[in-house]
């Protein structure tokens, strides 16, 4: 069986890195994203299907994890999306949860993202 | 993962990829680690930099030299001569920037076939580190 795919949207290195890493040896095929610039090329062009995208709210990009969950919406309907936020920005963003609906509060240790993993994998 | 066997020490292989285009950037980092290698990907010099000074585990470094961040792939790597003099580079870049490349350095010029991008890596890996 192939493995779920996983693309993960942070832009600090050591962050991205590790989460990465932990879920490379959980078995999963993990795509590193810096930005939601470089999620959405990865996404729209590239023939890569991706079963759960991992994005933080806010980006250093023109699209926030909103946009990018959004447009994966529209267009990846099959794909899950997990946003990530420090407690914060959850203030901030809030007007927007009611729809998205926060799932990780940051920073996450890289076992509660696994297992957030396999229950949206489950949901799917 | 690859291995480097000496007599008495086995070596864990990381290779950090510099490179913006996150087409290519995905498409080598997944080859490098289809052959073995551990990889860590990064799509600016600033951020690149920022790993090499908390990470001691890089051993070889292949950059574009067009890329984004305060230095470019070959002023990120006259940082990493003074900072990392042990880690190696290889340069590589779409535009012909061989005659940039610092005498010495290996260039890898764009296009290039992915097999070639290991077999660089492997046989600079295995040079020693000139004094």
């Amino acid at each position: 069986m192939a493995p779920h795919r996983v693309l993960i949207v942070e832009p600090q290195l050591p962050v991205r890195h590790a989460v990465a890493e932990y879920l490379r040896q959980c078995g999963y095929k993990v795509y590193e994203a810096f930005n939601t610039d470089e999620a959405l090329v990865l996404l729209s062009k590239t023939d890569v299907t991706v079963d759960v995208v991992v994005a933080d709210i806010s980006s250093h990009a023109a699209v926030d994890g909103f946009g990018l969950s959004q447009w994966i919406k529209a267009e990846r309907p099959r794909t899950r999306v997990l946003l990530a936020s420090s407690l914060q920005k959850v203030t901030e963003y809030a007007g927007n949860l009611c729809d998205e609906g926060l799932k990780l509060s940051r920073p996450y240790h890289p076992q509660t993202l696994h297992e957030e993993i396999k229950r949206q994998l489950a949901a799917k | 993962m690859i291995m480097i066997k000496t007599d008495f020490v086995e070596m864990k292989i990381s290779v950090l990829v510099l490179e913006d285009d996150i087409e290519l950037r995905f498409l080598l980092a997944d080859t490098l680690r289809n052959a073995g290698f551990k990889v860590i990907e990064a799509g600016t010099s600033d951020e690149a930099l920022t790993f090499l000074r908390t990470s001691k585990d890089v051993s070889l470094v292949f950059a574009d030299i067009k890329v984004p961040g305060e230095s470019d792939g070959i002023g990120l790597m006259e940082r990493m001569r003074r900072e990392f003099p042990a880690i190696k580079v290889i340069l590589t870049s779409g535009h012909e920037m061989r005659e940039a490349a610092p005498p010495g350095v290996r260039f890898l010029q764009k296009p290039y076939i992915l097999s070639r991008v290991i077999s660089e890596i492997r046989s600079l890996l295995l040079e020693p580190k000139a004094p």
